[in-house]
């Protein structure tokens, strides 16, 4: 560390940065604030233990990382939130016929990937992600956002087995696509792009 | 032979783990005859596509002036503290 670092520099050169961060993953502008804060204390206090062999950022960003995980896991220890199966009635009435194959056909999504560089797609993305209810919205973005195993996603949200994880994940996926499709892509096929 | 149901739970599965070789041939079995499991395949495949760029969209998020202070304040003060 070249100079000891007083708490105004730290928070100007790396608050943005983990804040921005945190909040993605946790999508609270409090739980946000509180984590850049502990991750910062944590910091000045650990200071001298830096071994400069990553950048300041990138141990911040680290010591974030598990402070956000504990957050979950604190969290959903407390709560007792079950992630159980219990779309599957909502998804059998909504799409599927007595025999578990689809009522009628999906729609196909137009270039897709041309949606990822209009603006108003990530709009309706964030949308959709708020829209989930919050212990779903956690599990996916800790999956997709730090790859998250499901043996690992399990220890964090207290869920009992992998399988567990599994279809918990492909119902939030169903989910988000299907907030996407009447969100964006019905729209925007209509509209001839 | 896998119903629809089943087989959109391992097109999100695969995305996370790697299927089983039985797990695998069902699914592949399946997909070359049905067209919206097929799709749906490919529909979330791009939502794992969209996801992976989640990071470099939210650039533009900073803290607010109200929050930088608070923040400032805060660690000034149990940093002191615990010097």
């Amino acid at each position: 560390m070249p100079s000891p670092p007083n708490p105004e520099q730290w928070v100007d050169d790396f608050g943005d940065s983990l804040y921005r961060y945190a909040l993605s993953r946790t999508q609270s502008p409090e739980i946000a604030e509180d984590l850049v804060q502990e991750t910062l204390l944590a910091a000045l206090q650990a200071e001298k233990t830096f071994a400069q062999k990553s950048s300041v950022k990138t141990w911040l960003i680290g010591i974030l990382k598990h402070k956000i995980l504990d957050h979950f896991r604190k969290h959903y220890k407390e709560a007792t939130i079950t992630f159980d199966d219990s779309l599957s009635t909502e998804l059998r009435q909504h799409y599927f016929d007595e025999n578990d194959h689809w009522q009628q056909d999906l729609p196909e999504w137009l270039n897709p990937d041309k949606s990822l560089e209009n603006h108003q797609f990530w709009t309706t993305f964030k949308t959709c992600l708020d829209a989930l209810p919050p212990h779903q919205a956690n599990v996916f973005l800790l999956c997709e956002m730090e790859g998250l195993s499901a043996k690992e996603l399990c220890k964090v949200f207290d869920m009992k087995t992998t399988n567990n994880v599994w279809v918990t994940l492909s119902r939030i996926r169903m989910r988000l696509r299907a907030c996407l499709e009447s969100r964006w892509f019905e729209k925007s096929n209509n509209s001839g792009e | 032979m896998q119903t629809c149901k089943e087989v959109i739970d391992l097109a999100s599965k695969r995305l996370d783990s790697k299927l089983s070789w039985r797990e695998n041939m069902g699914f592949r079995l399946h997909l070359s005859i049905c067209r919206t499991c097929g799709r749906y395949t490919k529909q979330l495949e791009f939502i794992r596509r969209a996801s992976s760029q989640l990071d470099e969209k939210l650039r533009d998020t900073k803290l607010s002036v109200e929050v930088r202070n608070r923040i400032i304040h805060n660690l000034s003060k149990q940093h002191s503290n615990i010097e």
